[in-house]
């Protein structure tokens, strides 16, 4: 039998029938949420996207927000109370006054992106390399950033842009901002210092503790384009001397998208008729420590005896850098030992 | 499967291209996992996504009612801790009276405390109270400096969960939990100018 008979084939519709989803429900009153949970939404007085945070703990203190104290909740307006501050002022307000944080500084991704890097070939092909799009929102009609090369030939600066231009008026614009977790922390400077010794010139190589100006006890969150995590410094340049490192740690949180619908211009600001999604990276709350407790201002050096002369500062630290020697391997070493580092991890 | 498998072509024959066309359909079943309910109808389904049912009893749970905490089972380095000398996986469970009050900022903490030999550096098994459940209305400001410092007796003191108190200082308002799950615990010995510390870890 080669047929299919009409009562088999009315069965497999009414299954797909039954089974296609017709709409959903989430009765979240009581849900739990975890730490660090954004919740996007729409603020129509002052026409912006905001976000709230679920509290979240770095050693047992909830993080905080900056924002203006004439939008900081009741509790940090009270706290506050008797600083006398002006209303535009920022505060850090806590996680758990369930402050509202402002999002403000968007980054194109996909067809009206910047673009994020140049590249020339050897036979001078200029190409132009964007941000991808992620899959999820490709799916979503998120339409890909531009195919733009260009080649220089005898006629001049030949352009090509190639890609789905006609169905760009179709496709949906997305925009991103990163919210990063800041914990500060003492920081680590080396420098070199010269001097005469008894039986010729010595050099010693610094390493100092500095406190961070304003150094806030609980750890704070920031909005941003585009969270670059900072490229530890090489061995090198802290041997140079005169390096200062950073004075917190940072942690990727999440990622917040905005989707606009179809036919959004290109260079326009998510308003209400975009869709929030977001992309959690941290779920639990943290601990932080540095791998040294030191006091402030404290000094650690270690001193080389050259016998050269004075005014050769340059070229001692240059021929330390440039031979692996005992005195490298000591000054690795001790900058090993002496440099501040810090991590979170989940408690 | 692939679903390019589900194309055919003139001539080809329709039996074995419909039984893995229906084979195909059965994934558009749909299953309730936990917390969700359908309702069913012939011209298709509603979907609703219950979460007040998922709720996650975690080790270390803190829940206060009219300044009585209760304490889900929880360990460190598997010990059970104890309050006022009774185990928090006893039959009946112990609860913690919070007395004290907050702190200036309507905050306090219930934490577990480790004591250890400074010694050995060790929690002594023997002493059933080396892990006693606390509360307390500050934590020690060196703990934003990481780790848990010690007190000079060999006590570290790990946060399970802030308590945010109403304004009068006479109730709870809310409860903010920490601590999610099992830890670990160690003791760093002091050494040169750095301060004894105690870390916790999830198990």
């Amino acid at each position: 039998m080669n047929t299919i008979s009409a009562s088999e084939w009315n069965r497999l519709v009414d299954e797909l029938r039954r089974n296609q989803v017709m709409g959903s429900t989430m009765l979240q009153s009581g849900a739990w949420r975890h730490p660090w949970e954004v919740t996007p939404s729409w603020d129509s007085e002052h026409k912006r996207w905001v976000a709230t945070i679920e509290p979240g703990f770095i050693n047992g203190l909830d993080a905080t927000v900056s924002i203006a104290l004439n939008e900081s909740p009741e509790a940090t307006r009270l706290r506050h109370a008797e600083l006398g501050m002006e209303e535009t002022d920022s505060v850090d307000a806590w996680l758990t006054e369930e402050p509202v944080l402002p999002l403000t500084a968007w980054r194109a991704i996909g067809a009206d992106a910047d673009p994020l890097n140049t590249s020339v070939t050897p036979n001078g092909t200029l190409t132009v390399s964007f941000e991808p799009v992620p899959e999820f929102f490709t799916a979503l009609g998120v339409g890909e950033p531009p195919n733009i090369s260009s080649q220089i030939d005898d006629f001049g600066i030949v352009e090509q842009v190639s890609g789905e231009v006609d169905a760009a008026a179709e496709k949906r614009l997305l925009r991103s901002c990163d919210l990063v977790l800041h914990q500060d922390r003492f920081a680590t400077t080396t420098q070199w210092t010269q001097g005469v010794g008894i039986d010729g010139t010595f050099v010693q190589f610094n390493v100092i503790y500095q406190i961070p100006s304003n150094m806030r006890e609980r750890a704070y969150i920031r909005a941003t384009r585009k969270y670059e995590p900072s490229s530890s410094a090489d061995m090198q340049d802290r041997l140079k001397g005169d390096w200062t490192d950073q004075t917190f740690d940072a942690l990727h949180l999440a990622t917040v998208y905005m989707v606009s619908p179809e036919g959004a211009a290109y260079g326009s600001e998510p308003d209400e008729t975009w869709t929030p999604y977001v992309k959690h990276r941290v779920f639990w709350n943290l601990n932080h420590a540095s791998n040294l407790l030191e006091p402030a201002l404290k000094h650690e050096n270690i001193v080389f005896n050259t016998g050269l002369a004075m005014g050769l500062l340059d070229s001692i630290a240059n021929q330390i850098l440039a031979t692996i020697n005992d005195q490298n391997a000591a000054i690795a070493e001790f900058l090993g030992r002496n440099t501040l580092e810090g991590r979170f991890w989940s408690t | 499967m692939n679903v390019r498998d589900l194309y055919v072509h003139r001539g080809d024959p329709i039996l074995p291209a419909w039984n893995r066309l229906l084979e195909w359909t059965k994934q558009f079943r749909l299953f309730a996992g936990r917390g969700i309910r359908f309702t069913r109808t012939p011209n298709g389904t509603f979907v609703i996504a219950d979460q007040n049912t998922l709720s996650w009893d975690h080790p270390f749970r803190v829940q206060v009612s009219d300044k009585e905490a209760a304490i889900t089972l929880g360990t460190i380095n598997k010990l059970v801790p104890t309050i006022n000398g009774v185990a928090l996986d006893a039959i009946t469970a112990p609860k913690l009276k919070i007395t004290g009050g907050p702190n200036t900022d309507l905050r306090s903490w219930i934490c577990a405390d480790v004591r250890v030999d400074l010694e050995s550096g060790q929690i002594n098994i023997e002493d059933k109270d080396a892990i006693i459940v606390t509360h307390v209305r500050e934590l020690d400001p060196r703990s934003s400096e990481g780790g848990s410092p010690d007190d000079g007796r060999g006590t570290g003191r790990h946060p399970l969960a802030m308590l945010i108190w109403n304004t009068d200082k006479s109730s709870i308002r809310r409860t903010h939990q920490v601590t999610h799950f099992n830890q670990q615990h160690r003791f760093i010995v002091a050494s040169d100018s750095q301060p004894s510390r105690h870390l916790f870890w999830p198990e």
